[in-house]
């Protein structure tokens, strides 16, 4: 999976891209280094448009990323969830715990 | 008494309307057959007094039109005549003619005459009434019907026939207040709505109503008790008059991971009944539709629970039943039908004992029951009976299979799941698909590696930072691989509809409970594992372990690109 990472105003925007799962979790921890370190950001985004697939254990990766921005103060959301993405965040009852834009 | 007297003579009427006023009679008047009629239309007198032979009419024809416009009403009626006439009097009183007063009306002599038909025109009118409220009565209870049938249909139907489902309901009036509902998730998770509006009869029934089409929908969709709470309030605020509000508990069990969540909004508190004893889940809300969205409490009451365990939510008007000396049934005495009785005929004992207590006194409140097994399937899940899957492979020559086994060594390097995706994307009805099977396959796989293979603890989630602590110790438990072969293998199988992929994932591991999920955590979201199975189960129609849990079998519909994906019930 490919994150680049774009910040402006205080907001970040973590853009995926590929296949989120187990392999994905390097590049998305440094991704969420990287945002929660900066002190500026309040809000983090995690665009979803380019992730064509996605499995539990990306799932226990985002509700990583939720603790890391509670502990910094910062909020979370989830935005382009399409098709089977969609379906998975669904089930898992995930627009619970995150807002999805 | 309002008395018309028709009569052509304006000397008669005159003095006929000074005897009749005299004696306390409201008079009108009309000097011939045709502006009698018209009045008689108009004003409905009580008595009609006409004469015999009145201009433009004779009197005869004219009591006869009276009369058939009175029908079905009988008109009390009274003939004047100047002479006395025995052919004609018995004529009259043969037409309907209450009685013949020979003139000039004499208060004296009409006055008693009238008084007796005072007495019957009082008699009719109850009769009406009566006859009024009989029909009334009768549409009503027509209507009744109609609308308990409803309640019964809405209240009792399919959706109740689970069988680890059992209900019970004693309705105080024709209607109850009281509603139950069972159904699940698409992930096999039961959820239970027991609600009582609040007093009884139609008008509970109609407060409880809103309750049960979100339950239904959303209950079907997967989400999770909490949401529906909060969906629920937001629908009884809105749809109830402010005065209005709703008792009720909702509770999901997943008997597979044997975790209990309970919402319970103004209902009594929810039992567990064990081998052990009894537990009361004690977290209560307000009843629904008394907060706004932003001030609502959707926290849940999570408790796990042993195999055998029965939980039962009861609405108040069980505890309240009254004996005939007017004393309440008590949670003592529930208490202790449950206790003292065997699991398989508690249920039955708590109906019969509130029965036999409340004996021939009235009901004073809907009574309510609902109790859910909870006991671990020991089976793979299995499909609704309707649905009667039969998987067999496709027919020789039709279908094709693929295996694949890797050892340790390719474990460590080869990315298998895409490996195996792209396999699939060659047949043709598998490439609609191929977000789903990714879910699939790599829940399997990840599955097999983690627990069966690595041997990690998923409990390892639980602690701070839990996740990232549990997929550095994967890397390394990887990186250092020296034993145990996964092997994977799909195959194209035929059943209802257009097609259907088997994907079975075997593992040389000890193998790992299925079963078990820490029932520590506060609320189901919260836990941070038990999510790969959760998604497993909502996507294929049929997942099966075997016992030691390193072989699972999940079967997958396929569907063509434009159709909806579909969910197991």
């Amino acid at each position: 999976m490919e994150v680049n990472v774009v910040s402006a105003d205080g907001n970040t925007v973590l853009q995926l891209r590929g296949r989120f799962d187990f392999n994905a979790h390097r590049e998305f921890r440094q991704a969420i280094d990287a945002a929660v370190a900066e002190p500026t950001v309040k809000e983090v985004r995690v665009d979803l448009a380019g992730v064509d697939y996605l499995d539990s254990s990306a799932l226990g990766m985002l509700l990583m990323l939720r603790d890391r921005c509670k502990g910094a103060d910062k909020t979370v959301s989830l935005a382009n969830c399409r098709g089977a993405v969609k379906q998975v965040l669904d089930i898992a009852n995930f627009s619970k715990l995150f807002q999805i834009v | 008494m309002k008395i018309l007297i028709i009569d052509d003579n304006a000397d008669d009427q005159a003095l006929a309307r000074r005897e009749l006023e005299g004696i306390g009679h409201a008079v009108l008047a009309a000097s011939n057959g045709i502006k009698g009629l018209e009045l008689f239309r108009q004003e409905r007198p009580d008595v009609v007094i006409t004469d015999i032979s009145v201009a433009g009419m004779d009197g005869f024809s004219l009591a006869e039109e009276i009369q058939a416009l009175a029908a079905p009403r009988w008109q009390p009626l009274l003939f004047l005549s100047a002479q006395g006439d025995g052919a004609l009097q018995a004529r009259a009183l043969q037409i309907g003619a209450d009685a013949y007063v020979v003139k000039p009306v004499m208060a004296t002599v009409v006055g008693p005459r009238l008084d007796v038909l005072q007495r019957l025109v009082g008699l009719q009118q109850m009769e009406s009434q009566a006859g009024d409220c009989e029909s009334r009565h009768r549409a009503e209870e027509a209507e009744n019907g109609i609308a308990r049938r409803m309640m019964q249909r809405l209240v009792r139907g399919i959706e109740l026939d689970d069988p680890a489902v059992r209900h019970w309901i004693r309705p105080a009036a024709d209607f109850s207040g009281a509603i139950v509902a069972a159904q699940r998730t698409p992930a096999g998770v039961i959820h239970i709505l027991l609600a009582d509006g609040n007093g009884t009869g139609l008008a509970a029934s109609i407060n409880a109503l809103p309750v049960l089409a979100p339950f239904y929908r959303m209950t079907e969709k997967g989400y999770g008790v909490d949401a529906i709470a909060r969906e629920l309030n937001a629908r009884i605020k809105d749809f109830l008059p402010g005065d209005r509000f709703v008792a009720v508990t909702l509770a999901s069990i997943d008997l597979r991971e044997r975790v209990i969540g309970v919402w319970n909004g103004g209902n009594p508190e929810p039992l567990l009944v064990g081998a052990q004893g009894y537990r009361t889940l004690a977290r209560r809300h307000v009843p629904l539709g008394v907060r706004a969205d932003d001030e609502f409490d959707d926290t849940l009451d999570m408790h796990g629970f042993t195999d055998g365990s029965q939980l039962y939510l009861y609405s108040d008007g069980l505890i309240e039943a009254e004996n005939p000396e007017g004393e309440a049934f008590g949670v003592d005495r529930l208490v202790g039908e449950l206790t003292n009785m065997p699991a398989a005929e508690r249920f039955g004992a708590i109906t019969a004992a509130v029965n036999r207590y409340v004996g021939t006194a009235p009901a004073r409140d809907d009574i309510s029951l609902l109790m859910v097994e909870c006991r671990a399937p020991t089976e793979p899940m299995r499909l609704p009976a309707e649905a009667a899957y039969a998987f067999a492979p496709a027919k020789a020559g039709g279908g094709w299979r693929a295996a694949l086994r890797l050892s340790a060594a390719q474990i460590m390097v080869i990315d298998v799941v895409p490996l195996l995706l792209g396999l699939a994307d060659q047949f043709e009805l598998v490439r609609h698909n191929t977000d789903r099977l990714f879910v699939v396959l790599s829940e399997l796989y990840n599955n097999a590696l983690d627990h069966g293979l690595l041997r990690l603890d998923s409990s390892l989630k639980l602690n701070p930072d839990g996740m990232e602590a549990y997929l550095n110790e994967r890397q390394a438990r990887l990186a250092t691989l020296v034993d145990g072969e996964i092997e994977l293998e799909l195959e194209q199988m035929t059943g209802p509809g257009a097609g259907w992929l088997r994907v079975s994932c075997r593992d040389s591991g000890a193998g790992f409970d299925h079963g078990y999920l820490d029932p520590v955590a506060d609320a189901m979201n919260a836990l941070p594992f038990g999510r790969g199975l959760m998604l497993l189960r909502a996507m294929c129609a049929e997942l099966g372990f075997n016992a030691a849990g390193n072989h699972v079998t999940a079967t997958l519909q396929l569907t063509r690109g434009d159709e909806t994906c579909p969910r197991r019930l």
